[in-house]
């Protein structure tokens, strides 16, 4: 019997009053797999996202995650499902430091939040809790940021303060949107090089949104190729950059002749 | 002073706790906050739960200091003055609720024994429009607003003395700041 994929997308659709931005999308993503998802701007890939993330309800089709269609759960059921994010806008917490930022994934990914455990000073975080951030931070390389607040961050560190808190809600699936935007090349590097071990070392599968090529390249096993908002092909990396129909996307005529 | 003090606790309590962390997070980013697991409803609930138990708790002082509990004690007014010092002070903040409820006091004496050509408590109209200019200039609060440009100029300070530079901030201050 083949192995259920851990996250399936069957002929999923959404529209947005007469613009259709996804039509008709399916894929599947395996346990500790990495896919890629590109396309030039408006293919409808953060579109998707808010899909799978229950940000947006997607007009027709379906979402499985492990076998369980999605349909009604909403973003935070979704999340302790095991399905983690990062966003194309930076989403950080103002005010928060970086521990704070990990503590927060931590707790809500088991749910916890009762007002009487507080009132109780019942709630101090847990040593088996920080040696977990500890090891996230550590992973990402952001150990010596722990107690920053994020609001002295830059842009970069802001971006793996983001990533590291996605992770450290213990995701089976990781959907990172955009990460290297706005990034150097040193910075992206980073990213890959993290994005690379989270799915070597701790089987977590990602799907990655990017329009740096290269970097996509580097990091995923799969490459999907969306464009106004359809499905134009699906292969490794190599296969769709070689597809007539993904170079005509990117580069117009000009690149298939 | 003994309830206030109980009160504070209470919140302060609150507010370090994963409840307070959770709401601090959805301030942040309530998408970002729902995408970890966050329940935003539940933690609305929560805390509309709680400054309602306050509230009826600052009531029944009040009855029991005024003898007396009549809805004509607090009309739209003068709770519109109330609802604008937390604001334009400090709305996200313990000390913006405590000097709020001093400049209340404040104000309400002022506007009651002020006479009546000189405005009297029509001018609650102006302190409202006030208060939302305030707000417009300095949502997180007078005070917050203060504090917050303080601890900047400080950190400055220590940048210029040879501190440990982290990276741009991403969020500049104010235009006036």
């Amino acid at each position: 019997m083949a192995e259920l994929p851990l996250l399936s997308l069957r002929s999923v659709a959404k529209s947005f009053g007469g613009v259709r931005a996804v039509s008709d999308i399916s894929f599947d993503v395996q346990a500790g797999e990495s896919v890629g998802l590109v396309g030039p701007n408006g293919a409808g890939k953060t579109t998707l996202f808010n899909c799978v993330c229950g940000q947006l309800r997607n007009d027709h089709g379906e979402i499985l995650f492990q076998g369980r269609l999605l349909e009604r759960l909403p973003t935070y059921k979704r999340a302790r499902l095991g399905i983690g994010r990062t966003y194309q806008r930076v989403e950080i917490f103002t005010d928060m430091s970086v521990r704070e930022h990990l503590l927060v994934a931590e707790r809500a990914r088991r749910g916890e939040g009762r007002l009487w455990k507080d009132l109780l000073n019942l709630s101090a975080p847990q040593r088996s809790e920080l040696d977990n951030i500890e090891a996230i931070m550590e992973l990402v390389g952001i150990t010596a940021l722990a107690d920053t607040s994020v609001n002295a961050l830059g842009l970069g560190h802001c971006r793996l303060v983001e990533l590291a808190r996605a992770l450290a809600g213990q995701p089976k699936i990781l959907l990172a949107d955009e990460p290297s935007s706005g990034l150097d090349i040193h910075e992206t590097a980073e990213v890959a090089k993290v994005l690379r071990t989270v799915q070597r070392e701790r089987g977590t599968a990602v799907l990655l949104v990017e329009h740096d090529l290269s970097m996509v390249g580097e990091v995923v096993d799969r490459t999907v190729v969306m464009d106004l908002g359809l499905l134009l092909a699906i292969g490794t990396f190599n296969e769709v950059m070689g597809n007539p129909a993904v170079r005509e996307a990117y580069l117009g005529q000009m690149g298939t002749s | 002073m003994v309830v206030l003090t109980i009160c504070v606790g209470v919140v302060l309590q609150v507010r370090k706790g994963t409840v307070g962390r959770n709401l601090a997070a959805m301030r942040g980013s309530e998408m970002a906050a729902a995408g970890l697991g966050v329940n935003p409803t539940w933690q609305r609930i929560i805390v509309f739960a709680l400054a309602g138990a306050l509230a009826g708790f600052g009531g029944m002082l009040v009855t029991i200091q005024q003898q007396v509990a009549s809805p004509n004690a607090w009309n739209t007014d003068y709770s519109l003055v109330f609802i604008v010092l937390v604001v334009t002070t400090g709305v996200a903040t313990v000390e913006g609720a405590i000097q709020a409820g001093i400049g209340y006091y404040v104000v309400t004496q002022i506007l009651t024994y002020l006479p009546s050509r000189l405005g009297g408590s029509s001018l609650v109209i102006v302190l409202f429009a006030f208060g939302a200019l305030q707000y417009a200039r300095h949502p997180e609060g007078v005070l917050e607003f203060q504090k917050r440009r303080s601890t900047q100029w400080l950190e400055r300070q220590l940048f210029n003395r040879g501190g440990d530079p982290v990276g741009a901030p991403l969020y500049p201050s104010g235009a006036d700041g």
